[in-house]
């Protein structure tokens, strides 16, 4: 839909701005004012709105994602054979959607949570070719349980096993963001780092 | 065209640029250069616009419909 209202408004575009440079001679006062409203006053706002919306919807996709030299490598350990880390079981499992996994875990899920991730898109690009790169990706805060809780929050699975109801107050503290699930002794490798791909991979849990 | 004041010219030029940029921004593949296009293409769209808007109330403050 979205493709066809921007193809759309392209042409009424084209229209208008090819109609007033040709014609601005012959038409009336009146004439040109109504034009130039259509071409300047009005097509910017659903133009750049239509056209942002399918720029946005292309950049949740991992294929994107892996254009970035600094994230390739971790790309790849997500879609390679191994099921190990985290990260590589949900993505192979289709546990999240697999056409945009990356967005799936690295955006709050919070009203604003899709704006702050393309404001932090944009603080990743002027931190690569401005400060030089990082070679080692590094998350701006610590990950919030609650990306995870959204899909295993609810789990009859999650909320009974031994693991999570140990301590009484795992579940609670997880939820309120005492605690994070990415602990040393619970979930501590979500992404394998390129260059240790080869030695043993931590612990498995297939459960949560 | 030739009686069209230079003032529209320019309104009508930073348009076309902001649209083409914006056109090409969903063609482009790699993060630089979708920043780039979109970023710009959008500011040049802001820039006509305002320019427009400029114009406007400038001819309706000529015409004494504004103070």
């Amino acid at each position: 839909m979205m493709p066809t209202i921007g193809v759309v408004l392209i042409v009424f575009y084209v229209l208008c701005v090819g109609f007033l440079s040709v014609s601005w001679d012959s038409l009336s006062s009146r004439g040109r004012k109504f034009i130039t409203f259509f071409a300047v006053g009005i097509f910017p706002f659903f133009g750049v709105a239509v056209i942002t919306d399918l720029d946005l919807e292309r950049v949740k996709k991992v294929s994107f994602c892996e254009k970035c030299h600094t994230m390739k490598p971790y790309i790849d350990i997500v879609k390679g054979t191994d099921l190990e880390p985290l990260s590589a079981l949900h993505y192979q499992n289709n546990w999240v959607k697999q056409e945009s996994a990356c967005y799936e875990c690295h955006t709050s899920y919070t009203m604003f949570g899709p704006v702050q991730a393309k404001l932090k898109g944009l603080r990743h690009m002027y931190s690569y070719y401005v400060e030089g790169g990082n070679a080692k990706p590094k998350l701006y805060e610590k990950y919030d349980s609650r990306e995870c809780l959204r899909c295993h929050g609810p789990s009859r699975r999650y909320l009974k096993m031994k693991k999570h109801t140990k301590d009484a107050n795992l579940i609670k503290d997880l939820q309120t963001g005492k605690r994070t699930c990415i602990e040393q002794e619970c979930h501590p490798v979500i992404h394998a780092k390129p260059a240790e791909t080869e030695e043993p991979a931590n612990e498995k849990d297939k459960t949560s | 065209m030739k009686t069209m004041p230079l003032s529209i010219k320019v309104v009508l030029a930073l348009n076309i640029v902001g649209t083409s940029l914006l056109c090409v921004s969903l063609l482009v593949e790699t993060p630089f250069w979708l920043t780039v296009t979109m970023t710009n293409g959008s500011l040049f769209l802001m820039a006509s616009f305002a320019l427009w808007l400029r114009l406007v109330i400038k001819e309706a403050m000529s015409k004494g419909l504004l103070d």
